[in-house]
């Protein structure tokens, strides 16, 4: 781990330090036939060629080789390593497949908590909004968040103050699971007054960050932070904004991204909530409850398992589990079964118990948990789809 | 002028009031004058008929009857008494008056019906009689032969007796008071259960809500077409009971006794009561009632299922006076004279078609039923009962491969088998109850605050829950059915704590709200 730790710091203080950035590094690899960034580290003596650089990036280079971080680069990683720091970078396997084809993504990601947040199959909002909310904003993000969070949906924010905060707080207080996507090296915890809630999300959820720890805080960085924190979401949720808050930046990344960007409306009177209004001008989606998100996600999610059950091969390899070994059947392979039943007609649980051979009890919760998530609902007490297709 | 000789004597007799047994005394007292007979003290026709009664079985046994003024006076004066059990005590405080005898003992209880021969007859009520007996008292007690199994079930030393010279011999001390008592044995097995559960193999929701409604006393609601098989359920859950206990025994033994005389295979079956109620049944027939208050269905139902079929045919005001007694456990009939309180604690099994002609669910194409019709079929049942129903199941078609399945018989034996499990989850429940120091009780009559500390629910499945009633839009009362149905679901898997699982499972028994049930088509 600690080969892959130094790799990934060495390309971050090459990108800090501004002698490349991040396509031409993959532009270096891809010349040279490189598969990964350990194999970069290892070969930099002969790769960083000073003959080819351009005056700037020789100047630069300079600077970065009197630096203290770089001549004391050892022990800069085993700082980074005894925070408790990890990292990842664009060409693992962890590195989430959904950030792959969007431009401008960053090379190497650092972490500290739960990496299985990121799974794929896990849904994914992220809530932000002004730093300095009203009741009403703070009120609504706290709603909006438990619900959410209640439903297993994986809460993502920024750790700013206002509602940032307290989307993070209302989601860890019901047990939910929550991201912080750091402006700052993960070292170190800005806004300082949410120590406690930084300590709390490296225990209980996922820290990350771009920045490689010891980096000075910049708010030019600010609005770039946010890209990540759109392109991890499914949607984004804007529980209050006013006309120049830089969450419409956030925003606008979203809708770069293809991601849904969700508002919440107020009055038209409300300052606060000017860029709530703005967005909901401009053809945001407007959400008045946390069910309208749900129904969203729903959406989102079903599309996902629809294309993996398109194939009878699957199917019939998970009946034969079913009927081989039914204690190792996962809840979310009933789902997909399910789905395809109920896809073509409407049926009762008795079908679908008969059909499956499992226990009602273990076909009752799932059906239970995908009428809870909006999938399928109840008409003359069969189950449908909620989604026409 | 001769003195004027006024004989005097009196007896202490035992009567009922509702369910209430109660003691009262019989005095005779025998003056000159023109022979007459009077019998005062609030008593009805039955007992003003006693007069004929008491004079055929006196004479009839070899005694004198005073050809003198006679008169006979029940206290309390101020209460009204009925019924025939009064005979026997009316007969032995004449005998005492006239002086034909004599007796020893200080102090005679006695009651039972006579013939004109002077055969001592059983009457309605022992068990209740009984129970009235002080605990400590001189003198001697005698009933109805009959009754002695009733007082050996109950640990009460009394003597029997066949007829009126049998109990003058034993009040006049010529026999020995024999109170020995054989003692009353229950049969402890239950008989086989005349439905089994495998039956329903292919009706997998039903057979789950059959089993939770049985494992937490959990009201039930079954709705499906003709033909689906409520009825064969509401059997079979009776079959998935285990049997009363000795105090929930004697409980039902003394609604039952006060309207029949026991025999003896009721008195020792530990069968819990299936009561199967007609449509047709009067509020007074339901809940109790009647110039003398007697007991209803919901009383004799104790501690075992009534079954209400058809249950929008039902008169709505009949069944909105169920809301009471589901809630307390208990039925208060008003009298002049006085308030009964009647026990009232049943498991409540109900059934309906979904429509008047009953394909609404299963074959919409082939329902005649308007929409208003189905409405207002289904409007019959108040809110506030149905809020009262734990569990809501569909009974759907029946499929040939269960059909085949039933046609063959193969003796399986999978009710017994739930039975004996359901009787361990039961004490799985009392156990809980003593550990949070509230009275023993099942989780689907649990009616106690802080339900969610009782039944170990954790903060996130708190929420969790609350989360869940609201987006379902469920009331308060629908989100403790939904809480206790998730404890007894969590109980069956031997859960300590109540898991999200378990609430979702719970959920999915919730009562629809009527408009989903009949929307369908509307927004389609």
């Amino acid at each position: 781990m600690r080969e892959k730790l130094e790799a990934d710091l060495f390309c971050s203080l090459l990108m800090a330090g501004k002698i490349m950035n991040g396509t031409q590094i993959r532009l270096l690899m891809g010349r040279n036939g490189l598969n990964s960034l350990e194999e970069l580290y290892y070969a930099r003596s002969e790769l960083l060629n000073e003959k080819e650089f351009s005056l700037k990036q020789k100047e630069n280079w300079k600077k970065l080789q009197e630096s203290k971080v770089y001549k004391e680069f050892p022990e800069y990683v085993d700082l980074a390593e005894s925070s408790g720091i990890g990292s990842f970078d664009f060409f693992d396997p962890v590195y989430p497949s959904y950030l792959h084809h969007l431009p401008n993504m960053p090379l190497v990601l650092y972490y500290k908590g739960d990496l299985s947040l990121l799974d794929e199959s896990r849904s994914r909002v992220a809530i932000v909004g002004t730093r300095r909310p009203s009741y009403y904003g703070r009120r609504v993000t706290r709603e909006f968040s438990r619900n959410l969070a209640l439903h297993d949906v994986v809460i993502i924010s920024g750790l700013a103050r206002g509602v940032d905060g307290t989307a993070h707080m209302s989601c860890l207080e019901c047990g939910g699971k929550t991201i912080a996507v750091m402006p700052c090296g993960l070292d170190q915890v800005y806004p300082g007054e949410h120590k406690e809630l930084f300590e709390r999300i490296s225990r209980e959820g996922l820290l990350l960050s771009e920045l490689a720890p010891c980096q000075p805080i910049t708010r030019q960085y600010f609005p770039a932070r946010n890209r990540i924190l759109s392109a991890l979401s499914d949607c984004v949720l804007i529980t209050e904004a006013g006309r120049n808050s830089g969450t419409l930046h956030t925003a606008s990344f979203a809708a770069a991204q293809s991601r849904e960007v969700f508002a919440v409306p107020n009055t038209v009177y409300s300052e606060t909530s000017e860029g709530n209004l703005l967005l909901l001008k401009d053809g945001a989606q407007i959400a008045t409850e946390p069910e309208d998100i749900m129904a969203y996600l729903a959406n989102v999610a079903f599309f996902r398992e629809l294309l993996e059950i398109k194939e009878e091969y699957e199917q019939n390899k998970l009946r034969k589990k079913i009927s081989q070994e039914p204690e190792k059947v996962t809840e979310n392979e009933i789902r997909k079964l399910i789905l395809e039943m109920i896809g073509s007609m409407a049926v009762s649980t008795d079908d679908i118990v008969k059909e499956l051979g499992l226990p009602y009890s273990h076909v009752a919760k799932v059906l239970g948990k995908m009428e809870l998530e909006g999938k399928i609902q109840k008409d003359r007490q069969k189950y449908v789809l909620t989604i026409r297709l | 002028m001769e003195q004027v000789k006024i004989r005097n004597a009196k007896v202490k007799t035992l009567y009922i009031s509702g369910l209430e047994g109660k003691v009262a005394e019989v005095e005779a007292s025998i003056f000159q004058g023109l022979p007459s007979f009077e019998v005062v003290g609030l008593g009805d026709s039955s007992i003003r008929e006693a007069k004929e009664r008491v004079r055929a079985s006196i004479r009839s046994c070899g005694f004198l009857f005073p050809n003198q003024r006679l008169l006979v006076n029940i206290s309390p004066a101020y209460l009204p008494k009925s019924g025939s059990s009064f005979d026997l005590a009316i007969a032995m405080a004449i005998l005492l008056a006239t002086g034909q005898i004599r007796s020893p003992y200080e102090e005679i209880t006695i009651y039972g019906e006579l013939s004109l021969t002077g055969q001592v007859r059983a009457v309605p009520g022992s068990i209740s009689r009984l129970l009235s007996l002080p605990k400590e008292r001189k003198g001697l007690c005698l009933v109805p032969s009959s009754d002695q199994k009733e007082a050996a079930l109950l640990g009460v030393s009394v003597t029997g007796v066949d007829d009126l010279t049998g109990a003058v011999e034993i009040v006049s001390g010529y026999r020995p008071n024999s109170s020995g008592n054989t003692p009353v044995s229950f049969d402890e097995a239950l008989p086989e259960p005349s439905a089994d559960i495998s039956c329903l193999c292919g009706q997998p929701a039903a057979s789950r809500a059959l089993v939770l409604s049985a494992a937490g006393f959990h009201n039930l609601l079954m709705v499906g077409s003709p033909g689906t098989g409520k009825s064969l359920s509401a059997q079979i859950l009776q079959g998935l009971l285990p049997p009363l206990s000795k105090e929930e025994k004697i409980d039902l033994l003394r609604v039952e006794s006060a309207l029949t005389v026991l025999s003896p295979e009721t008195l020792r079956s530990l069968v819990r009561p299936f009561r199967y109620v007609h449509h047709t049944c009067t509020s007074s027939a339901m809940v109790g009632g009647g110039r003398s208050a007697t007991p209803g269905e919901v009383s004799r139902a104790l501690h075992g299922i009534l079954f209400l079929d058809e249950l929008p045919e039902f008169s709505p005001h009949v069944l909105d006076l169920l809301r009471v007694p589901l809630e307390t456990g208990s039925i208060t009939i008003s009298r002049s004279y006085g308030n009964h309180e009647f026990p009232a604690r049943f498991l409540l099994v109900s059934a309906m078609n979904p429509c008047r002609c009953g394909k609404y669910l299963e074959s919409p194409s082939e329902c005649t039923c308007t929409t208003s019709m189905i409405s207002s079929y289904q409007g019959r049942i108040s809110g506030a009962l149905l809020d009262r129903m734990d569990i809501y199941c569909v009974l759907g078609r029946i499929t040939e491969e269960s059909l085949l399945s039933t046609m063959k018989d193969e003796n399986k034996k999978e009710s017994v088998k739930w039975r004996e499990r359901i009787r361990e989850i039961w004490e799985i429940q009392y156990r809980r109850c003593d550990e949070a120091g509230i009275p023993r009780q099942r989780n689907g009559e649990c009616r106690e605050r802080g339900l969610g500390e009782i039944f170990r629910f954790g903060k996130r499945e708190m929420e969790y829950a609350a989360m869940v009633a609201h987006q379902m839009k469920m009331s308060v009362r629908g989100l403790h059915r939904m809480i206790r149905l998730a404890r007894t679901i969590a109980d069956l898997e031997e859960s300590r704590d109540v898991k999200e699982d378990h609430i979702t499972e719970a959920m999915s028994f919730r009562l629809p709200k009527w408009g989903e049930a009949r929307g369908g088509n509307d927004h389609a």
